[in-house]
């Protein structure tokens, strides 16, 4: 049995093992589906199949990747029966889903890290992930406790973020909830069917296990884990009041090559020991506005970069039943891992502004206009200085969009254009989709057409107009499965012809 | 299926005088439901979802009968309208009723008197809802048969003599009167006016946790009348134990579609010519085309709000995705993702850079590092090196670009692009000795007054660039 390098989707296991870990969970939930009739909790089980063909033509011309890829999706849930009035408030749940993401085009060249001309590092054929998988005891100290055992995704004030450890949140009659973590971020190249997704950028982090110091660059260095912990406290005792605090910190703890250039004995320089990866704090506030209007906000301070990541506002109000007004500001700072040089390139941020209308005469029938302003490279006190004349090395684009739909009974039809154009290049599409229902909603088609062009700045002969269509069909054999089937072809210029087959199959049980 | 049972049961036992009064309507339910059956193929309620649409026709032919329009000229009515309980059922719903768009409304037309039920006749709710522990169901019928109701009044259905006028102060004082056909409803009407709320609800569970009516029906026994859909259970007293707080606090499970029709996980909101919009004082969460730009705000600030409705597969679906989104990237997204990255839109929010992008880079040539590499001979994916990286420094530099937006950058670049010119001589860079003037140095403006910290923190990237000993090390230990 041969470990695989890994960096993406990064399960750190034989085929055979992950086969194995895969079926055994397979196992569990069908154990677990068995014996609910005689206990006291609810299980449900979701599979999804979903296979997509379709090739990806390099700019240049060649190679051409064919693109095969099956992904399998199981998800097992279980949880007790909500108690009864009389009795204890405890009760658990548990949640996992695991996920194969196999591309058999994956040529054996490029997963072979003896053939350094092809061999990319970290891809994998059909590498298994587990998405979340957690243990859950809500109701505990008179209903004021709840902990959360397992991998387990966090989503607050500091994004969408996934570690595997413990959580417990305190919140004494509701008023608000003070909730801890730690354990370790999830981090690809770890034995734990782990993915990427989750860590920063930076450092191009992965498994080398099996391979020998030749095969592997080095910029591949190897994982380990990284603690983390954090904390929040949210407020939620003013109805139309939201408040909260999110910290979190992220430690790296492995051995990292330091420069990539070898020394004269041919040898790496490395450096390891415990230091940071990330820390940040965030805090964000929204209330309601005497039931027409909300106002929502935002602040994260990096604390190790000792700068602003991100600010953010965003406001709705509801002029009447059929107008509503939005609007928004982003400042946003592209930040990487501490370990990462590219904290320390001066790279400034970008500011996205916008606002629409949505207009809706009839409940089945809205349309949406709306634009805004994007500068690029530029910092929140520049912004008034150089956003009517972009300074010399800002950058500023401007959009608009609009959206419409309508849905009847048995179709419904919708379209969005979105225009951009500036220092960044112009972009322009414009689809047109239709939906059809039959027989009492158990069959539906789509039918979708598209077209687009842009052009990029740093090269006015580089420019590309193209048209898509799209057409689909699902079925619903039943409730709880559902069959679809999409064909997509896109013809553009170039000439390019790509066409893309798109099948799924869901069922969830009971 | 009982709910068409019953109406059919009505209709029958009221045209045809069948003996047999309580088991009558039990015998035909199986041949009523059939016929209704046939009936619906053809006409499928608008209102209503397939299961339920099967009344619709056998109603509208209900109607159509002499039976009523004889009705509307009895005596009988005009005794009925004055009833208080009639006002009560015609009167426009107060303005707590529950959500129109979600239980759409209808009118009692039955004068089930609960108080007197209850109090005088000493039943229990189950002597006439016999089926609610059964109920698994918002379209199940719970209401009483006509023969459940004959075992206690007069006239009996079953004695009503094949194509009879149903009429007189008999029939009314159960039957109320429709106020805008002033006739009695004695045909099918209960269920035309008893549209299927859009929830998934099971009295059957709730009855198996011993929660008993008046928890959610409150004081329905000591009422004077049936119950209009204005006196339904409403939203607060099922969020008093389904609590929408997520998982990790709630007591009784509170995602949205716990409670709501849904489909694929869903909420469902769209009904044939209604939509289901948040409720005042939600207005951030309203589901616009804006909505992909502002959800990480909305969702930041209160998860537990998403938490009602999704659950963390569908964020994933997304930000972790496998298979594009349509709505999320439009058309030929192959094509235009570049430049969708050049004009500063965060792919990071949903892919991994390093991972994701570069590893497809790599693999069609669009990357300097890995196999890739041995591409780059056919051409540069960047303007020519005396505009990109050694002439002086212009809107096309790549210094300019970083600047903008290092992120594009990362998507195909490693460390060691960068380092191979940035890093000190000493260390195999260009350093001091870059022959493209003194704005090689990356660094930010304020970097030398807090470089103590960094280095404290993480000396990792200084020594990218730096030998321990030199002296920009230093000046920062």
């Amino acid at each position: 049995m041969r470990t695989r390098p890994t960096i993406d989707g990064s399960a750190n296991c034989t085929r055979e093992r992950c086969d194995a870990q895969f079926l055994g969970l397979l196992a569990f939930s069908t154990a677990l589906l068995s014996v609910r009739s005689s206990h006291a909790f609810e299980v449900a089980v979701d599979a999804q199949s979903q296979l997509q063909l379709y090739s990806v033509r390099s700019p240049f011309g060649s190679p051409t990747l064919s693109r095969q890829r099956l992904v399998h999706q199981l998800a097992l849930d279980a949880q007790s029966d909500p108690p009864k009035l009389d009795e204890s408030k405890v009760s658990w749940a548990f949640h996992s889903r695991l996920r194969l993401d196999g591309d058999y085009g994956v040529s054996s060249e490029e997963r072979d890290p003896n053939n350094l001309a092809a061999f990319i590092p970290g891809l994998y054929t059909s590498p298994v992930d587990l998405s979340y998988g957690y243990f859950s005891v809500t109701g505990l100290l008179r209903d004021t406790t709840g902990i959360a055992i397992g991998r387990q995704i966090l989503f607050n004030e500091l994004g969408f973020w996934s570690f595997d450890g413990a959580k417990v949140a305190f919140s004494p009659a509701g008023l608000f909830e003070l909730s801890g973590f730690a354990g370790y971020e999830q981090r690809g190249g770890l034995p734990f069917l782990s993915t990427s997704r989750y860590e920063s950028d930076g450092v191009y982090r992965g498994n080398r296990d099996g391979m020998t110091a030749p095969q592997w660059p080095s910029y591949l260095n190897s994982s380990k884990v990284a603690p983390a912990f954090g904390a929040s406290l949210s407020f939620a005792a003013l109805r139309g009041l939201r408040a909260r605090i999110d910290y979190r910190r992220v430690n790296e703890s492995d051995r990292v090559v330091t420069v990539p250039f070898a020394d004269a004995t041919g040898r790496l320089a490395t450096f390891s020991g415990s230091r940071i990866s990330s820390e940040r704090l965030g805090t964000g506030a929204g209330f309601d506005i005497a039931s027409r209007a909300s106002i929502d906000g935002a602040w994260v301070y990096d604390l190790y970069r000792r700068t602003s990541q991100e600010h953010r506002a965003i406001g709705t109000y509801r002029l009447s039943d059929r107008i509503r007004l939005n609007a928004g500001y982003q400042y946003r700072l592209p930040l990487f891992d501490a370990d990462s040089i590219f904290n320390w390139f001066g790279a400034r941020g970008n500011i996205t502004s916008h606002g629409s209308v949505t207009y809706q005469p009839v409940t089945a029938f809205q349309v949406t206009v709306g634009g805004g302003a994007r500068w690029l490279g530029i910092g929140p006190r520049q912004l008034l200085s150089e956003a009517l004349s972009a300074g010399p090395e800002s950058g500023k684009d401007g959009f608009f969009r609009i959206d419409s739909s309508y849905f009847a009974r048995d179709f419904s039809l919708g379209s969005g254009t979105l225009f951009e154009s500036g220092s960044g290049g112009k972009r322009f599409n414009s689809d047109l989709w239709y939906r059809r229902s039959f027989l009492s909603r158990k069959l539906e088609t789509l039918t979708l057409v598209s077209a687009g062009r842009w052009e990029n700045p740093l090269f006015s002969e580089r420019a590309q107009s193209s048209v898509t269509y799209v057409a689909g069909v699902r079925f619903f054999p039943g409730a709880r499965q559902e069959l679809s089937a999409e064909w997509e072809h896109v013809i553009a210029e170039g000439p390019l012809q790509r066409f893309r087959i798109i099948a799924t199959a869901t069922a969830r049980f009971p | 299926m009982s709910q068409i049972g019953l109406l059919l049961g009505v209709l029958l036992l009221a045209m045809s005088g069948s003996r047999g009064a309580i088991g009558a309507p039990r015998a035909t339910e199986p041949a009523a439901n059939a016929v209704a059956a046939q009936e619906s193929t053809a006409a499928t309620s608008a209102r209503q979802p397939a299961a339920n649409a099967v009344a619709a026709p056998a109603l509208t032919a209900a109607t159509q009968t002499p039976v009523l329009t004889a009705a509307t000229q009895t005596p009988a009515l005009t005794v009925a309208t004055q009833t208080p309980a009639l006002t009560a059922a015609t009167q426009a719903p107060p303005q707590h009723a529950p959500n129109p768009v979600v239980v759409p409304p209808y009118s009692a037309t039955i004068r089930a008197a609960h108080r007197v039920h209850a109090e005088q006749a000493n039943l229990l709710c189950k002597d006439c809802h016999a089926d609610v522990e059964r109920s698994t169901e918002t379209r199940d019928w719970l209401g009483p048969s006509a023969a459940l109701c004959d075992k206690c009044h007069e006239p009996k259905h079953a004695n009503l003599p094949a194509g009879s006028v149903a009429q007189g102060p008999d029939c009314a004082v159960c039957h109320l009167t429709d106020p805008e056909q002033r006739s009695l409803h004695l045909t099918g009407s209960a269920l035309e006016r008893h549209p299927t709320a859009h929830l998934q609800f099971s009295h059957a569970k709730h009855a198996k946790r011993h929660i008993g009516c008046a928890q959610c029906h409150g004081l329905v026994a000591k009422s004077r009348d049936a119950l209009g859909s204005e006196r339904l259970p409403r939203k607060p007293s099922c969020v008093r134990c389904h609590r929408g707080e997520g998982r990790i606090d709630g007591q009784a499970m509170a995602t949205c579609v716990t409670c709501h029709e849904s489909s694929g996980g869903l909420i469902r909101t769209r009904f044939e010519g209604q939509v289901l919009v948040p409720g005042l004082g939600m207005q951030a969460l309203v589901h616009g085309p804006d909505f992909r730009l502002t959800h990480g705000t909305v969702a930041g600030n209160e998860p537990r709000q998403c938490q009602g409705c999704h659950t963390e597969r569908q964020c994933q679906d997304c930000h972790d995705g496998r298979l594009r989104p349509r709505n999320i990237h439009p058309g030929d997204w192959l094509s235009a993702h570049a430049i969708a990255s050049k004009q500063g839109n965060d792919c990071s929010s949903c892919h991994r850079l390093q991972s994701f992008c570069l590893s497809c880079h790599e693999r069609v040539g669009l990357s300097s590092s890995g196999a890739a590499a041995a591409m780059r001979q056919r051409g540069s994916f960047h303007p020519s090196a005396t505009v990109w990286t050694t002439g002086p420094r212009g809107p096309r530099h790549h210094a300019v670009a970083a600047r903008r937006n290092l992120s594009e950058c990362v998507s195909c670049h490693q460390e060691r692009d960068c380092v191979r010119c940035h890093a000190t001589n000493s260390l195999g860079g260009l350093g001091a000795l870059s022959p493209y003037g003194s704005g090689h140095s990356p660094h930010p403006p304020s970097f030398a007054a807090n470089c103590r910290g960094y280095f404290e923190r993480n000396p990792r990237p200084c020594l990218s660039c730096h030998r321990p000993e030199d002296s920009a090390i230093q000046r920062c230990r």
